[in-house]
Protein backbone atom coordinates (compact mmCIF):
# COMPACT_ATOMS: atom_id res chain seq x y z
CA UNK A 1 0.00 0.00 0.00
CA UNK A 2 1.25 3.47 -0.88
CA UNK A 3 0.17 6.70 0.71
CA UNK A 4 1.12 10.35 0.42
CA UNK A 5 0.70 12.71 3.36
CA UNK A 6 -0.10 16.19 2.01
CA UNK A 7 0.97 17.82 5.30
CA UNK A 8 4.36 16.12 5.47
CA UNK A 9 7.57 18.15 5.17
CA UNK A 10 9.01 15.38 2.98
CA UNK A 11 8.52 15.96 -0.73
CA UNK A 12 5.83 13.72 -2.29
CA UNK A 13 8.28 12.12 -4.73
CA UNK A 14 10.56 11.23 -1.82
CA UNK A 15 7.65 9.78 0.19
CA UNK A 16 6.76 7.64 -2.79
CA UNK A 17 10.34 6.58 -3.53
CA UNK A 18 11.01 5.64 0.11
CA UNK A 19 7.86 3.54 0.40
CA UNK A 20 8.59 1.68 -2.80
CA UNK A 21 12.19 1.00 -1.73
CA UNK A 22 10.96 -0.33 1.64
CA UNK A 23 8.43 -2.60 -0.03
CA UNK A 24 10.99 -3.95 -2.48
CA UNK A 25 13.45 -4.57 0.35
CA UNK A 26 10.98 -6.30 2.67
CA UNK A 27 9.71 -8.44 -0.20
CA UNK A 28 6.11 -7.19 -0.22
CA UNK A 29 6.85 -6.02 -3.77
CA UNK A 30 8.39 -9.12 -5.27
CA UNK A 31 10.74 -9.15 -8.23
CA UNK A 32 8.78 -9.05 -11.49
CA UNK A 33 5.78 -7.22 -10.02
CA UNK A 34 4.45 -4.67 -12.48
CA UNK A 35 4.02 -1.17 -11.08
CA UNK A 36 1.02 1.02 -11.93
CA UNK A 37 1.48 3.42 -14.82
CA UNK A 38 2.73 6.91 -13.95
CA UNK A 39 -0.60 8.49 -14.87
CA UNK A 40 -2.68 5.94 -12.94
CA UNK A 41 -0.61 6.20 -9.75
CA UNK A 42 -0.60 10.00 -9.96
CA UNK A 43 -4.40 10.05 -10.26
CA UNK A 44 -4.84 7.55 -7.42
CA UNK A 45 -2.57 9.48 -5.05
CA UNK A 46 -3.66 12.95 -6.17
CA UNK A 47 -0.18 14.08 -7.14
CA UNK A 48 1.35 15.36 -10.39
CA UNK A 49 2.45 12.76 -12.96
CA UNK A 50 5.89 14.37 -12.98
CA UNK A 51 6.23 13.55 -9.28
CA UNK A 52 5.58 9.84 -9.90
CA UNK A 53 7.81 9.90 -12.99
CA UNK A 54 10.66 11.40 -10.96
CA UNK A 55 10.29 8.75 -8.24
CA UNK A 56 10.28 5.99 -10.89
CA UNK A 57 13.37 7.49 -12.60
CA UNK A 58 15.32 7.53 -9.34
CA UNK A 59 14.22 4.00 -8.46
CA UNK A 60 15.36 2.84 -11.89
CA UNK A 61 18.69 4.60 -11.49
CA UNK A 62 19.16 2.85 -8.13
CA UNK A 63 18.33 -0.55 -9.64
CA UNK A 64 15.07 -1.14 -7.76
CA UNK A 65 12.87 -1.11 -10.83
CA UNK A 66 13.33 -1.52 -14.56
CA UNK A 67 11.32 -0.19 -17.48
CA UNK A 68 10.44 -2.64 -20.22
CA UNK A 69 9.33 -0.32 -22.99
CA UNK A 70 5.57 -0.20 -23.47
CA UNK A 71 5.04 -3.06 -21.01
CA UNK A 72 5.63 -0.69 -18.11
CA UNK A 73 7.84 -0.63 -15.02
CA UNK A 74 8.67 -3.77 -13.07
CA UNK A 75 10.37 -4.47 -9.76
CA UNK A 76 13.92 -5.66 -10.40
CA UNK A 77 15.37 -8.69 -8.70
CA UNK A 78 17.68 -7.63 -5.87
CA UNK A 79 20.96 -9.10 -4.53
CA UNK A 80 23.48 -11.39 -6.22
CA UNK A 81 22.54 -13.42 -9.34
CA UNK A 82 21.55 -16.48 -7.28
CA UNK A 83 19.29 -14.40 -5.05
CA UNK A 84 17.80 -12.70 -8.10
CA UNK A 85 16.91 -16.04 -9.67
CA UNK A 86 15.43 -17.18 -6.37
CA UNK A 87 13.23 -14.08 -6.27
CA UNK A 88 12.06 -14.61 -9.83
CA UNK A 89 11.23 -18.26 -9.04
CA UNK A 90 9.37 -17.16 -5.89
CA UNK A 91 7.34 -14.69 -7.93
CA UNK A 92 6.40 -17.38 -10.46
CA UNK A 93 5.38 -19.71 -7.62
CA UNK A 94 3.30 -16.99 -5.94
CA UNK A 95 1.54 -16.20 -9.24
CA UNK A 96 0.71 -19.88 -9.73
CA UNK A 97 -0.64 -20.21 -6.17
CA UNK A 98 -2.88 -17.16 -6.74
CA UNK A 99 -3.99 -18.53 -10.09
CA UNK A 100 -5.05 -21.78 -8.41
CA UNK A 101 -6.86 -19.87 -5.65
CA UNK A 102 -4.82 -21.57 -2.91
CA UNK A 103 -4.08 -19.95 0.44
CA UNK A 104 -0.77 -18.25 1.24
CA UNK A 105 -0.45 -20.25 4.48
CA UNK A 106 -0.70 -23.57 2.63
CA UNK A 107 1.76 -22.39 -0.01
CA UNK A 108 4.29 -21.32 2.63
CA UNK A 109 3.91 -24.63 4.46
CA UNK A 110 4.57 -26.55 1.23
CA UNK A 111 7.62 -24.45 0.41
CA UNK A 112 9.00 -24.92 3.93
CA UNK A 113 8.43 -28.67 3.72
CA UNK A 114 10.01 -28.83 0.27
CA UNK A 115 13.08 -26.90 1.41
CA UNK A 116 13.55 -29.14 4.46
CA UNK A 117 13.17 -32.33 2.45
CA UNK A 118 16.50 -34.10 1.88
CA UNK B 1 -44.99 -13.80 -28.45
CA UNK B 2 -46.42 -16.55 -26.26
CA UNK B 3 -48.36 -15.73 -23.05
CA UNK B 4 -45.40 -17.21 -21.10
CA UNK B 5 -43.04 -14.77 -22.79
CA UNK B 6 -45.35 -11.84 -21.99
CA UNK B 7 -45.36 -12.96 -18.35
CA UNK B 8 -41.54 -13.04 -18.28
CA UNK B 9 -41.26 -9.63 -19.97
CA UNK B 10 -43.89 -8.19 -17.61
CA UNK B 11 -42.19 -9.63 -14.54
CA UNK B 12 -38.79 -8.24 -15.59
CA UNK B 13 -40.32 -4.81 -16.25
CA UNK B 14 -42.21 -4.63 -12.94
CA UNK B 15 -39.27 -6.01 -10.92
CA UNK B 16 -36.84 -3.52 -12.52
CA UNK B 17 -39.12 -0.56 -11.83
CA UNK B 18 -39.84 -1.64 -8.23
CA UNK B 19 -36.15 -2.23 -7.44
CA UNK B 20 -35.15 1.08 -9.07
CA UNK B 21 -37.72 2.91 -6.91
CA UNK B 22 -36.57 1.01 -3.80
CA UNK B 23 -32.99 2.17 -4.43
CA UNK B 24 -34.15 5.63 -3.27
CA UNK B 25 -35.39 4.25 0.08
CA UNK B 26 -32.70 4.65 2.82
CA UNK B 27 -33.53 1.39 4.60
CA UNK B 28 -33.34 -0.58 1.36
CA UNK B 29 -30.04 1.10 0.43
CA UNK B 30 -28.50 0.16 3.79
CA UNK B 31 -29.80 -3.40 3.49
CA UNK B 32 -28.43 -3.62 -0.03
CA UNK B 33 -24.93 -2.64 1.15
CA UNK B 34 -25.15 -5.20 3.99
CA UNK B 35 -26.11 -7.88 1.50
CA UNK B 36 -23.28 -6.92 -0.86
CA UNK B 37 -20.80 -6.91 2.05
CA UNK B 38 -21.66 -10.53 2.81
CA UNK B 39 -21.41 -11.45 -0.84
CA UNK B 40 -18.02 -9.82 -1.50
CA UNK B 41 -16.55 -10.83 1.87
CA UNK B 42 -15.88 -7.35 3.26
CA UNK B 43 -16.81 -5.93 6.65
CA UNK B 44 -19.25 -3.05 6.68
CA UNK B 45 -17.65 0.36 7.29
CA UNK B 46 -17.41 1.21 11.00
CA UNK B 47 -19.78 4.14 10.48
CA UNK B 48 -22.71 4.28 8.05
CA UNK B 49 -21.35 5.42 4.71
CA UNK B 50 -23.84 7.49 2.68
CA UNK B 51 -21.32 7.68 -0.17
CA UNK B 52 -21.06 3.88 -0.36
CA UNK B 53 -24.83 3.47 -0.18
CA UNK B 54 -25.33 6.12 -2.87
CA UNK B 55 -22.74 4.43 -5.06
CA UNK B 56 -24.42 1.04 -4.79
CA UNK B 57 -27.85 2.60 -5.33
CA UNK B 58 -26.63 4.43 -8.46
CA UNK B 59 -25.01 1.28 -9.79
CA UNK B 60 -28.17 -0.74 -9.15
CA UNK B 61 -30.34 1.84 -10.93
CA UNK B 62 -28.02 1.96 -13.94
CA UNK B 63 -28.06 -1.84 -14.27
CA UNK B 64 -31.84 -1.97 -13.84
CA UNK B 65 -32.51 0.78 -16.37
CA UNK B 66 -30.20 -1.01 -18.80
CA UNK B 67 -31.92 -4.38 -18.29
CA UNK B 68 -35.33 -2.77 -18.67
CA UNK B 69 -34.32 -1.11 -21.95
CA UNK B 70 -32.73 -4.34 -23.19
CA UNK B 71 -35.86 -6.33 -22.41
CA UNK B 72 -38.17 -3.77 -24.01
CA UNK B 73 -36.01 -3.62 -27.16
CA UNK B 74 -36.02 -7.43 -27.47
CA UNK B 75 -39.81 -7.55 -27.04
CA UNK B 76 -40.29 -4.72 -29.57
CA UNK B 77 -38.05 -6.57 -32.02
CA UNK B 78 -40.18 -9.69 -31.73
CA UNK B 79 -43.58 -7.95 -31.72
CA UNK B 80 -42.78 -5.62 -34.63
CA UNK B 81 -41.56 -8.50 -36.80
CA UNK B 82 -38.05 -7.05 -37.17
CA UNK B 83 -36.84 -10.36 -35.74
CA UNK B 84 -38.54 -13.11 -37.78
CA UNK B 85 -40.57 -15.58 -35.75
CA UNK B 86 -43.47 -17.97 -36.25
CA UNK B 87 -46.94 -17.39 -34.85
CA UNK B 88 -47.18 -19.30 -32.54
CA UNK B 89 -43.38 -19.53 -32.05
CA UNK B 90 -41.70 -22.88 -32.66
CA UNK B 91 -41.14 -25.12 -29.63
CA UNK B 92 -43.21 -22.87 -27.38
CA UNK B 93 -40.90 -19.90 -28.05
CA UNK B 94 -37.68 -21.34 -26.58
CA UNK B 95 -35.41 -19.19 -28.76
CA UNK B 96 -37.61 -16.10 -28.28
CA UNK B 97 -37.54 -16.53 -24.49
CA UNK B 98 -33.76 -16.63 -24.51
CA UNK B 99 -33.65 -13.60 -26.77
CA UNK B 100 -35.74 -11.61 -24.27
CA UNK B 101 -33.60 -12.78 -21.34
CA UNK B 102 -30.52 -12.03 -23.44
CA UNK B 103 -31.82 -8.48 -23.92
CA UNK B 104 -32.15 -8.27 -20.15
CA UNK B 105 -28.54 -9.31 -19.52
CA UNK B 106 -27.06 -7.24 -22.35
CA UNK B 107 -28.94 -4.20 -21.03
CA UNK B 108 -27.72 -4.91 -17.50
CA UNK B 109 -24.11 -5.12 -18.72
CA UNK B 110 -24.40 -1.97 -20.81
CA UNK B 111 -26.01 -0.08 -17.90
CA UNK B 112 -23.29 -1.24 -15.48
CA UNK B 113 -20.52 -0.35 -17.97
CA UNK B 114 -21.91 3.10 -18.77
CA UNK B 115 -22.27 3.89 -15.08
CA UNK B 116 -18.74 2.65 -14.24
CA UNK B 117 -17.22 4.62 -17.11
CA UNK B 118 -19.03 7.87 -16.45
CA UNK B 119 -19.43 8.11 -12.67
CA UNK B 120 -17.33 10.76 -10.96
CA UNK B 121 -15.64 9.22 -7.95
CA UNK B 122 -15.49 11.65 -5.00
CA UNK B 123 -11.87 12.72 -4.49
CA UNK B 124 -10.82 12.63 -0.80
CA UNK B 125 -9.16 15.81 0.36
CA UNK B 126 -6.58 14.42 2.80
CA UNK B 127 -4.31 11.42 2.76
CA UNK B 128 -4.76 9.02 -0.14
CA UNK B 129 -3.98 5.34 -0.51
CA UNK B 130 -3.02 3.41 -3.62
CA UNK B 131 -1.87 -0.08 -4.44
CA UNK B 132 1.85 -0.42 -5.24
CA UNK B 133 1.32 -3.13 -7.87
CA UNK B 134 -0.58 -2.85 -11.15
CA UNK B 135 -3.87 -4.73 -11.54
CA UNK B 136 -5.44 -6.44 -14.52
CA UNK B 137 -8.63 -8.25 -15.39
CA UNK B 138 -7.36 -11.51 -13.86
CA UNK B 139 -7.49 -9.80 -10.46
CA UNK B 140 -11.21 -9.08 -10.76
CA UNK B 141 -12.65 -11.95 -12.78
CA UNK B 142 -12.32 -15.59 -11.78
CA UNK B 143 -11.27 -17.94 -14.60
CA UNK B 144 -14.80 -19.39 -14.68
CA UNK B 145 -16.13 -15.94 -15.64
CA UNK B 146 -13.20 -14.68 -17.71
CA UNK B 147 -12.60 -17.79 -19.78
CA UNK B 148 -16.17 -19.08 -19.47
CA UNK B 149 -17.62 -16.12 -21.39
CA UNK B 150 -15.22 -16.73 -24.29
CA UNK B 151 -15.84 -20.49 -24.28
CA UNK B 152 -19.63 -19.98 -24.18
CA UNK B 153 -19.60 -17.57 -27.12
CA UNK B 154 -17.22 -19.88 -28.99
CA UNK B 155 -19.56 -22.82 -28.40
CA UNK B 156 -22.47 -20.72 -29.66
CA UNK B 157 -20.58 -19.82 -32.84
CA UNK B 158 -19.62 -23.48 -33.45
CA UNK B 159 -23.23 -24.62 -33.07
CA UNK B 160 -24.39 -21.76 -35.30
CA UNK B 161 -21.90 -22.75 -38.01
CA UNK B 162 -23.01 -26.40 -37.76
CA UNK B 163 -26.67 -25.36 -38.01
CA UNK B 164 -25.98 -23.07 -40.98
CA UNK B 165 -24.08 -25.84 -42.77
CA UNK B 166 -26.85 -28.32 -42.14
CA UNK B 167 -29.47 -25.82 -43.30
CA UNK B 168 -27.58 -25.00 -46.50
CA UNK B 169 -27.15 -28.66 -47.34
CA UNK B 170 -30.94 -28.81 -46.86
CA UNK B 171 -31.52 -31.89 -44.76
CA UNK B 172 -35.24 -31.40 -45.21
CA UNK B 173 -35.22 -28.05 -43.44
CA UNK B 174 -36.06 -25.61 -46.21
CA UNK B 175 -37.32 -22.99 -45.66
CA UNK B 176 -35.02 -22.31 -42.71
CA UNK B 177 -36.68 -22.73 -39.32
CA UNK B 178 -37.27 -19.24 -37.79
CA UNK B 179 -36.09 -20.70 -34.48
CA UNK B 180 -32.63 -21.01 -36.02
CA UNK B 181 -32.67 -17.37 -37.08
CA UNK B 182 -33.63 -16.22 -33.57
CA UNK B 183 -30.98 -18.53 -32.08
CA UNK B 184 -28.44 -17.14 -34.56
CA UNK B 185 -29.33 -13.59 -33.50
CA UNK B 186 -28.78 -14.59 -29.86
CA UNK B 187 -25.32 -16.02 -30.70
CA UNK B 188 -24.32 -13.00 -32.81
CA UNK B 189 -25.49 -10.71 -30.02
CA UNK B 190 -23.22 -12.77 -27.74
CA UNK B 191 -20.24 -12.20 -30.06
CA UNK B 192 -20.87 -8.44 -30.15
CA UNK B 193 -21.38 -8.27 -26.38
CA UNK B 194 -18.15 -10.25 -25.82
CA UNK B 195 -16.14 -7.72 -27.85
CA UNK B 196 -17.85 -4.80 -26.13
CA UNK B 197 -17.36 -6.36 -22.68
CA UNK B 198 -13.62 -6.88 -23.29
CA UNK B 199 -13.21 -3.23 -24.31
CA UNK B 200 -15.42 -1.91 -21.50
CA UNK B 201 -13.71 -3.91 -18.74
CA UNK B 202 -10.29 -2.72 -19.95
CA UNK B 203 -11.47 0.90 -19.84
CA UNK B 204 -12.99 0.43 -16.39
CA UNK B 205 -9.73 -0.97 -15.02
CA UNK B 206 -7.83 2.01 -16.45
CA UNK B 207 -9.87 4.41 -14.31
CA UNK B 208 -8.31 5.71 -11.12
CA UNK B 209 -9.44 4.67 -7.64
CA UNK B 210 -8.91 7.64 -5.30
CA UNK B 211 -9.25 6.19 -1.78
CA UNK B 212 -8.97 7.80 1.65
CA UNK B 213 -8.26 4.45 3.36
CA UNK B 214 -7.38 0.85 2.54
CA UNK B 215 -10.97 0.01 3.46
CA UNK B 216 -12.27 2.45 0.83
CA UNK B 217 -9.89 0.95 -1.73
CA UNK B 218 -11.12 -2.56 -0.91
CA UNK B 219 -14.72 -1.43 -1.42
CA UNK B 220 -13.75 0.23 -4.71
CA UNK B 221 -12.24 -3.11 -5.77
CA UNK B 222 -15.40 -4.92 -4.70
CA UNK B 223 -17.61 -2.56 -6.72
CA UNK B 224 -15.34 -2.94 -9.71
CA UNK B 225 -15.44 -6.75 -9.43
CA UNK B 226 -19.26 -6.72 -9.25
CA UNK B 227 -19.44 -4.46 -12.30
CA UNK B 228 -17.12 -6.50 -14.52
CA UNK B 229 -18.95 -9.69 -13.52
CA UNK B 230 -22.24 -8.12 -14.55
CA UNK B 231 -20.70 -7.12 -17.86
CA UNK B 232 -19.42 -10.61 -18.74
CA UNK B 233 -22.73 -12.22 -17.77
CA UNK B 234 -24.24 -11.07 -21.09
CA UNK B 235 -21.81 -12.79 -23.51
CA UNK B 236 -21.69 -15.89 -21.33
CA UNK B 237 -25.46 -16.31 -21.13
CA UNK B 238 -26.05 -15.37 -24.77
CA UNK B 239 -23.43 -17.85 -26.00
CA UNK B 240 -24.87 -20.68 -23.92
CA UNK B 241 -28.51 -19.90 -24.62
CA UNK B 242 -27.90 -19.35 -28.34
CA UNK B 243 -26.16 -22.72 -28.60
CA UNK B 244 -28.99 -24.43 -26.72
CA UNK B 245 -31.72 -22.66 -28.71
CA UNK B 246 -30.14 -23.65 -32.01
CA UNK B 247 -29.45 -27.19 -30.80
CA UNK B 248 -33.02 -27.73 -29.61
CA UNK B 249 -34.41 -26.26 -32.86
CA UNK B 250 -32.15 -28.55 -34.89
CA UNK B 251 -33.33 -31.52 -32.85
CA UNK B 252 -36.90 -30.54 -33.59
CA UNK B 253 -36.19 -30.11 -37.30
CA UNK B 254 -34.51 -33.50 -37.55
CA UNK B 255 -37.37 -35.13 -35.66
CA UNK B 256 -39.90 -34.12 -38.33
CA UNK B 257 -40.10 -37.05 -40.71
CA UNK B 258 -36.87 -38.47 -39.25
CA UNK B 259 -34.93 -37.35 -42.37
CA UNK B 260 -31.48 -37.93 -40.93
CA UNK B 261 -31.43 -40.24 -37.85
CA UNK B 262 -27.65 -39.91 -37.40
CA UNK B 263 -27.98 -36.12 -37.40
CA UNK B 264 -30.72 -36.30 -34.78
CA UNK B 265 -28.51 -38.41 -32.51
CA UNK B 266 -25.53 -36.10 -33.11
CA UNK B 267 -27.47 -32.95 -32.28
CA UNK B 268 -29.08 -34.54 -29.21
CA UNK B 269 -25.64 -35.52 -27.92
CA UNK B 270 -24.40 -31.99 -28.62
CA UNK B 271 -27.28 -30.43 -26.70
CA UNK B 272 -26.77 -32.82 -23.78
CA UNK B 273 -23.03 -32.06 -23.69
CA UNK B 274 -23.75 -28.31 -23.60
CA UNK B 275 -26.39 -28.78 -20.90
CA UNK B 276 -23.99 -30.93 -18.83
CA UNK B 277 -21.30 -28.27 -19.29
CA UNK B 278 -23.68 -25.61 -18.00
CA UNK B 279 -24.58 -27.67 -14.92
CA UNK B 280 -20.90 -28.46 -14.19
CA UNK B 281 -19.90 -24.80 -14.63
CA UNK B 282 -22.76 -23.67 -12.36
CA UNK B 283 -21.77 -26.13 -9.60
CA UNK B 284 -18.10 -25.11 -9.85
CA UNK B 285 -19.07 -21.44 -9.87
CA UNK B 286 -21.16 -21.77 -6.69
CA UNK B 287 -18.44 -23.77 -4.94
CA UNK B 288 -15.56 -21.44 -5.89
CA UNK B 289 -17.34 -18.20 -4.88
CA UNK B 290 -16.13 -16.11 -7.86
CA UNK B 291 -17.65 -12.98 -6.28
CA UNK B 292 -14.75 -13.09 -3.76
CA UNK B 293 -12.06 -13.80 -6.34
CA UNK B 294 -10.83 -10.18 -6.21
CA UNK B 295 -10.40 -10.55 -2.42
CA UNK B 296 -8.17 -13.60 -2.78
CA UNK B 297 -6.08 -11.86 -5.48
CA UNK B 298 -5.83 -8.30 -4.20
CA UNK B 299 -6.49 -8.60 -0.48
CA UNK B 300 -5.17 -12.06 0.49
CA UNK B 301 -4.82 -11.12 4.17
CA UNK B 302 -8.45 -9.99 4.30
CA UNK B 303 -9.54 -13.11 2.44
CA UNK B 304 -7.61 -15.31 4.86
CA UNK B 305 -9.11 -13.47 7.85
CA UNK B 306 -12.59 -13.75 6.33
CA UNK B 307 -12.06 -17.46 5.82
CA UNK B 308 -11.06 -17.91 9.46
CA UNK B 309 -13.52 -15.51 11.07
CA UNK B 310 -17.30 -16.00 11.26
CA UNK B 311 -17.91 -12.48 9.89
CA UNK B 312 -16.25 -10.74 6.94
CA UNK B 313 -12.91 -9.11 7.74
CA UNK B 314 -11.97 -5.47 7.38
CA UNK B 315 -9.33 -4.14 4.99
CA UNK B 316 -8.08 -1.97 7.84
CA UNK B 317 -6.33 -5.13 9.02
CA UNK B 318 -3.93 -4.82 6.09
CA UNK B 319 -2.58 -1.41 7.04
Amino acid sequence: MLTISPGSSVAPFEQLRTQLVEQVRDGSLAAGTRLPTVRRLAEDLGIAPNTVARAYRELEADGFIETRGRNGSFVSAQGDPAEQQGQVAARAFADRIKQLGLSADDALAWVTAALRAP
Amino acid sequence: MTPFLWVIAGFVTVASVVLAVLSFVPAYRAASVRMQARSVGLALPAEPSPALEADFAGRTRASLIGSLLGTVLAVLGLVSGVIPTEDPPALGGVAETWLVLGGFYVGMGVGAAVRALTVRTPVPSGERFARAGAVDIRDYLAPIDRIGSRVAVGAGVVVLVVAATVSITAFGMTPVNPGLIVGGIVVLLGVVSLVVSEVATRRILERSQPAASPEALAWADATRAITVREIVTAPMSLGVWGALAIGITLTDSFSVGNQWPAGLILVNVLVLVIAAGIVAAAIYSIASRPQQHYLRRLWPDVAAAAGAAPSPASAEATR
